[in-house]
């Protein structure tokens, strides 16, 4: 069911959110500077907090007794991802420190939310260690992309990855976890505005690591609740798909025709991951009633 | 003399009357014998009832429930409960609904696959009631909870060995249990209704 709540605060108030500030934000900053990684995390991490405390709850603090649904989880670690952001911004450190908050993210990510999930053994463990040695390259790739190359090309083709893994959450009937990963998707479509007003835009490495954050959670969430292996292969490949406008037959083009190339090439993998899920969906008793 | 049918008549049915309600189940209800039960799951309900869009009482119930009684009536606060409830026995006469159910959305039960309560307290509350105070967990929520039990019989059986039953309810806010999903489509109070029967050990 979607309310006005859900409109408001799982759509309108994250691109709001992440429109203003990123726009403001980059205005006047000269282009060598334009990489603010708490400005980012901010903009994409504050609508999504508001969306979840709005749609799903206000997450309860996890220390003590308290075990936390890895649904919270993602909150907390979206709030760690805004926590550590500032880091990046000691000038001589700020490569390692990138690399250590990338690293301490998806080893929480995995560790709170999938290992539990995954069956004992070597066989596990090796599949756990692939999980997040596969998501850090992915992420730490992503941040170098948007670091080198303005325009619309990552925010857009995260955009239509993080659509494509909304849609198959919904698809195997995790609506919460859809609308959650959807707050996220609005606040990129602000980005892209804003790429398209602000010809140096560069998505900041905050923002991508609040949308690298949700996603995952959001993706493991619903591997655990019967996404088959197939569809998060192929969003993962969607979210890997802004390095295809780097390619040397694209290099020449507009920023706005490689951000096109980017999002078309998002678009494929997501559609047959939503394709796939569907398909699971149907066969499962989750929802549709 | 005439009127000998009538006055025969206003004495016998009163003595009817007190006759048969002397007969009811409810006043040959067996005193609660001491003992150690375990739940009988065939003869047990857990069954809950939540408010749809503001406008009817879903009812739904958990097909699986388990655990373990110790009761002395003549100490009523040594008594102990510990239930444990499937969560993924979730039913409501609708596969796709108890689908729902059972997902992130509500009660996320392949990360909490249980429900539990375990006394804390039992405190005697009237001829036939038990206030029994302990810790619901659920959806990995843990609260202190006070059920009002009453005791509704019991039979000692050649076959069936024996019996012994409780019947309470109890009303918990989903969100105070971090299920906050659909506001909206759903209340905030759920209604439990236990019915318990317990074999003695």
């Amino acid at each position: 069911m979607v309310g006005a709540a859900a409109l408001i605060y799982g759509i309108l108030l994250p691109a709001l959110v992440a429109g203003v500030l990123l726009l403001l934000g980059g205005r006047g900053t000269p282009i060598e500077r334009r990489d603010k990684p708490l400005l980012g995390a901010l903009a994409l991490g504050i609508g999504y907090l508001v969306a979840h405390a709005a749609l799903v709850g206000v997450p309860p603090v996890p220390f003590g007794d308290v075990q936390l649904p890895a649904r919270d989880w993602i909150a907390w670690l979206v709030v760690l991802a805004i926590v550590t952001s500032p880091l990046r911004l000691v000038k001589s450190f700020d490569r390692w420190s990138g690399a250590f908050t990338v690293a301490l993210l998806c080893v929480l990510s995995e560790h709170q939310i999938v290992k539990r999930h995954v069956p004992e053994g070597t066989v596990g463990t090796i599949a756990r260690f692939a999980c997040v040695v596969g998501f850090y390259s992915l992420w730490v790739g992503t941040e170098r992309l948007s670091r080198r190359s303005s325009g619309l090309a990552v925010p857009l083709a995260l955009l239509v990855a993080g659509s494509g893994i909304a849609v198959s959450a919904l698809l195997v009937h995790i609506a919460s976890l859809a609308q959650l990963a959807g707050a996220v998707c609005a606040g990129l479509g602000a980005a892209c505005v804003v790429s398209r007003l602000d010809r140096n835009f560069h998505l900041p490495v905050g923002a991508i690591a609040v949308a690298m954050v949700v996603f995952g959670g959001v993706l493991a969430n619903a591997w655990i609740y019967d996404l088959p292996i197939g569809a998060v292969v192929l969003l993962l490949v969607s979210l890997a798909s802004p390095w295809v406008s780097e390619l040397p037959l694209f290099a020449s083009r507009s920023p706005t025709v490689r951000g096109l190339v980017a999002a078309a090439c998002a678009a494929l993998p997501a559609a047959a991951a939503c394709w796939i899920a569907q398909q699971a969906g149907s066969a499962t008793d989750y929802g549709g009633y | 003399m005439k009127f000998l049918p009538s006055l025969l008549a206003l004495a016998i049915v009163p003595a009817l009357v007190f006759t048969v309600a002397a007969a009811r189940p409810d006043d040959k209800k067996p005193a609660p014998v001491a003992g150690n039960y375990t739940i009988d799951p065939v003869h047990s309900s857990v069954i809950f009832q939540c408010m749809h869009v503001g406008t009817s009482w879903a009812f739904g119930r958990f097909d699986t429930i388990s655990g373990t009684f110790m009761l002395d009536p003549a100490k009523p606060e040594n008594a102990k409960v510990e239930v444990t409830i499937d969560a993924a026995s979730v039913n409501t006469a609708n596969a796709k609904r108890d689908g729902h159910l059972k997902s992130p959305d509500f009660l996320d039960v392949k990360q909490f696959p249980t429900a539990t309560f375990k006394s804390k307290s039992v405190a005697k509350k009237g001829d036939h009631g038990y206030a029994v105070t302990g810790d619901l967990t659920l959806h990995g929520v843990t609260k202190s909870v006070t059920i009002d039990m009453e005791h509704t019989g019991g039979i000692d059986h050649p076959q069936m060995g024996k019996k012994i039953g409780f019947y309470g309810t109890l009303s918990i806010s989903r969100s105070a249990y971090g299920i906050n999903y659909m506001p909206d489509g759903l209340g905030d109070e759920i209604k439990l209704i236990l019915s318990v029967e317990g074999d003695a050990k």
